[in-house]
């Protein structure tokens, strides 16, 4: 192909393209965590990306039928529109593209790639219909260029991990904190906070990784980073992303002592199966030595059969209902000046408190950690005082005034409980009238459908408008919420998170109360 | 004349810091002095650069890749090595570079800046630095050792109950019982406060024992010791700085709540967009405040200086008790937000905010003239040999 200023032109638009949309693309891969598999079944679904090398296969139709004047401005156009019209991800969009060493490495070596398969694949070109055809593909690859970058990079990415474990094992082995691990389907970033605050304010200096890191190499950086030469405890968050992922992190941070929260419906599309996802979290029990207090959810028989299945009958146990006859009994006393009234009764003993986190479920985890940290040795009375002064995580039931307005924050995660509590949570907020702004959940797997349905039912009940964002579980949420009773004329749809936050302004009035549930990332938005 | 000016560090007062240093280096005369900006990150990291000067770079996650990384090295100013003061840590042509200052303009808040730590650095580099020394840093952050030492000079201070953390984590209803029996005859409400952290964080009033353990609790959060003093319903603050022998105007500022809060004071104001406590609402040189509680204020300000051998700017606060009409000193600031610019500005005439950070520099280095002057030997008798 003759290298005239015109061709010039289209290779630097191609290139530009290319690179402007791998970035794109970056952010995508790293949210699905590299996992190379995850990643190419999302960009296939995706059909949007489609965009570019269908409009130049369109080109070649035409071509074939009618020849082009200027043949090259058209594909060059095409491409250079389309660059500057791709958002920069580290500026952009809900979840940052974050340039890491390991972003930076994929990036460099998929440029690296594109750009030397695009010069010879076109140098070799002789005819419109060849160079349409070379564009196409060059372009319904792109996914393809981090893939393979990723898998060529793999070694060395193993090998780095590989150094980064041993050093932060050799780290955790030196300070040998006491370890508490937490898993469960819901509740472990919230109690892992909760833990770390009572444990320290009342016994000593607490190490826990930030925000909800909970997979091997997340706790491993945090180690390297963060872990104190004198923390005396460390409160590990234990994510089960697949078989084997506890029990490999209870190799770097062997847990002393446990804490089980509740089992659930989530990240099913991993697991398949609750009992699948069972045998993972059971991952921490048999971690665990033998002295070792657990505690443990009463009322989610799922964590109790688990331990009869691990032959650990010592633990200790809270929960509301009276009938599981748990160790440590919750009670709740109703709401005081926007605080809710609790007691915790032990050993005989009544801890009566109040706190600012208002549902259900939190006040399960905090029970937990008052467990787990009073049989550690902390003051009862001074956790009681702690937990006062509590406040929820962020945009995990967090509850805020805004021009009158009351907002629940409930947009961390989604799960079918948690659903729930903060529907009951929004029941009880004195509002003129409720509205929930939701996508619904995800990774739910088989029953993503029959969950959302479910819970969609319940909120009817409780809301009065209900605005769905996104088309993931646009289906399920409608019938749910219409089988509930609600009118059509009640329901809005919103392409993504921006358009429902500006009906959601057309919607709210003063003295309303808006929960805000579950927020998906940028992958579930496309 | 080269400046350093300090600011940031591992401290819960480490933006308001940001804000301070912000409207120095605005202030400045940049004829006179040549400006070398030193921001501490909350990981203790000095860095440089020009960036420094621009209120935009100041985010959550700051680009700190962006600066210069430095380091200071405390040998004295007549030692042969290179490597010693103010230092660039990445080398240029294979070696450490000192960066020239004459003077180290602290503009830090809380922990680690204000209460003696980089002062007593300073103090090892015999190098001049502005502020309080030391000693005095250390007794005006710790409420309970000023209350005590101001106390027994007669100025008038509230009683006060202190109450360290290892003792309330030993036994927290006890320790709870302890602080209401050594307050007696005052009960509730109470006011608690952490002994050494100052712009109004984890403060709060407890109306009963329930309020008292969690507002505890929440000191113990970021302090080892707590103070609790009896609440003064009816309260007026009252606030002046001294420098050396010169008063500002008094000021009353302006609160929404029952006391003064964080939020008050760094998150509300007139000119929109927070400028630390200068955009604080406030009441300068009220008219209707008596002139013989003026006078009061400003003749105790005077003599706590004194008696606490202040040096640069400091800020007393003062609690006056609308229903009994006492006055009573209720904290020192050793580095007040904005260096309380805006209350000598209020003067008349006014002192304006560049003449107070000349002053501020030229009182560094008297100070370091002084105790280069003072003989540091005294020969070498208790080992010499017999």
């Amino acid at each position: 192909m003759l290298l005239n200023f015109a061709s010039s032109c289209l290779i630097v638009a191609l290139l530009y393209y290319l690179r402007r949309k791998t970035k794109g693309f970056l952010r995508y891969f790293q949210q699905e965590e590299y996992d190379s598999k995850r990643f190419l079944f999302w960009s296939l679904k995706n059909k949007r990306h489609a965009m570019v090398p269908f409009l130049i296969m369109l080109l070649l139709g035409i071509e074939l039928f009618w020849e082009l004047p200027f043949k090259l401005a058209f594909p060059t156009s095409i491409l250079a529109f389309f660059a500057l019209k791709e958002t920069d991800p580290e500026k952009k969009g809900k979840v940052l593209l974050k340039m890491t060493p390991r972003a930076k490495e994929l990036y460099l070596l998929s440029s690296i790639l594109f750009t030397s398969l695009a010069l010879f694949t076109l140098s070799y070109l002789e005819s419109y219909a060849e160079l349409s055809l070379a564009l196409f593909l060059l372009t319904a690859i792109t996914p393809l260029y981090l893939t393979l970058a990723n898998i060529l990079l793999a070694p060395f990415e193993k090998l780095r991990q590989k150094h980064y474990l041993k050093e932060a094992m050799q780290i955790f082995q030196e300070i040998k904190p006491i370890t508490i691990g937490i898993t469960g389907s819901y509740g472990k970033t919230s109690c892992k906070h909760f833990l770390a605050k009572m444990l320290r304010l009342s016994l000593g200096s607490t190490f826990y990784p930030r925000a909800s890191i909970n997979t091997l190499m997340g706790v491993t950086r945090e180690i390297r980073e963060n872990l104190a030469k004198h923390s005396q405890y460390a409160v590990i968050e234990m994510g089960a992303y697949k078989k084997a992922s506890i029990a490999t992190l209870s190799k770097l941070t062997p847990p002393s002592h446990a804490i089980l929260t509740a089992i659930g419906p989530c990240h099913l599309e991993r697991f398949k199966s609750l009992k699948k996802t069972m045998e993972a979290k059971s991952e921490l029990i048999h971690a665990l030595p033998f002295d070792a207090v657990i505690v443990a959810n009463a009322d989610d028989l799922r964590i109790i059969q688990m331990l009869k299945d691990a032959h650990r009958e010592n633990y200790l146990s809270y929960g509301f209902e009276k009938e599981n006859k748990p160790d440590l009994q919750i009670e709740i006393k109703g709401i005081e000046n926007s605080e809710r009234l609790f007691s915790f009764t032990y050993k005989k003993n009544i801890y009566e408190g109040k706190t600012k986190l208002l549902s259900k479920s939190q006040l399960s985890n905090l029970a937990a950690c008052f467990l787990m940290a009073l049989e550690l040795g902390a003051d009862p009375d001074l956790l009681i005082a702690c937990i006062a002064g509590l406040k929820a995580i962020k945009n995990r039931l967090e509850l805020s005034q805004e021009s009158d307005i009351s907002y629940l924050h409930d947009a961390y995660n989604s799960n079918p409980k948690g659903f729930c509590d903060a529907l009951d949570l929004l029941s009880e907020i004195p509002a003129k009238k409720r509205i929930l702004m939701t996508p619904g959940m995800i990774e739910l797997g088989k029953m993503q459908k029959e969950e959302n349905e479910r819970v969609a039912k319940k909120a009817a009940k409780v809301v009065d408008y209900a605005l769905i964002v996104g088309k993931t579980n646009k289906k399920s949420l409608r019938k749910g919420l219409i089988q509930g009773g609600m009118e059509q004329k009640n329901l809005f749809f919103c392409a993504n998170r921006e358009e429902a936050f500006k009906s959601l302004k057309q919607v709210a009035e003063k003295g309303d109360a808006v929960l805000i549930e579950n927020d998906l990332n940028d992958l579930y938005e496309q | 004349m080269n400046v350093a000016i300090l600011f940031g560090g591992d401290s819960l007062e480490h933006e308001i810091s940001i804000l301070t240093a912000l409207q120095t280096m605005e202030a400045i005369d940049t004829e006179k002095y040549q400006i070398t900006p030193v921001y501490i990150s909350k990981k203790g990291q000095w860095y440089t650069g020009k960036a420094l000067f621009d209120k935009s770079f100041y985010k959550e996650s700051m680009p700190l890749e962006a600066l210069q990384k430095l380091s200071f090295f405390p040998m004295p100013t007549d030692s042969p090595s290179k490597t010693r003061g103010l230092c660039c840590l990445a080398p240029t042509y294979g070696k450490l570079q000192e960066i020239a200052i004459d003077v180290f303009l602290l503009a830090f808040h809380g922990s680690y800046g204000e209460n003696g730590c980089i002062q007593s650095l300073f103090e090892l580099a015999k190098v001049a630095y502005t502020g309080c020394d030391p000693k005095s840093s250390s007794i005006a952050m710790h409420k309970a050792h000023c209350k005590a030492i101001l106390q027994e000079e007669k100025l008038p201070t509230l009683p006060w109950a202190s109450l360290k953390k290892e003792d309330a984590c030993q036994n927290f209803k006890k320790a709870c019982q302890n602080v209401e029996d050594s307050l007696y005859p005052y009960t509730y409400p109470f006011f608690v406060k952490p002994c050494h952290l100052g712009s109004s964080i984890a403060i709060g009033a407890a109306k009963n024992r329930f309020d008292l353990e969690r507002l505890l609790a929440q000191v113990f959060r970021y302090d080892h010791r707590a103070i609790i003093e009896p609440y003064v319903t009816q309260i007026m603050e009252v606030n002046i700085a001294v420098h050396g022998k010169t008063c500002s105007a008094i000021e009353i500022p302006l609160k929404e709540a029952e006391y003064l809060s964080y939020e008050d004071k760094y998150l509300k104001g007139t000119k929109g967009q927070s400028e630390g406590l200068a955009s604080l609402e406030r009441s300068i040189d009220p008219k209707d405040l008596a002139k013989e509680i003026k006078e009061d204020i400003r003749s105790y300000a005077l003599r706590a200086y004194e008696l606490l051998d202040c040096s640069g700017i400091v800020r007393f606060d003062f609690i006056y008790d609308l229903s009994s009409e006492s006055l009573y000193f209720n904290e020192l600031n050793p580095i007040p937000g904005s260096f309380a610019y805006y209350l000598f500005e209020a003067l008349n005439p006014p002192v304006i905010f560049s003449d107070l950070i000349d002053n501020l520099i030229n009182e560094a280095i008297q100070r370091q003239e002084k105790n280069l002057r003072l003989e540091a030997d005294f020969g070498f008798k208790a080992l010499a040999v017999r």
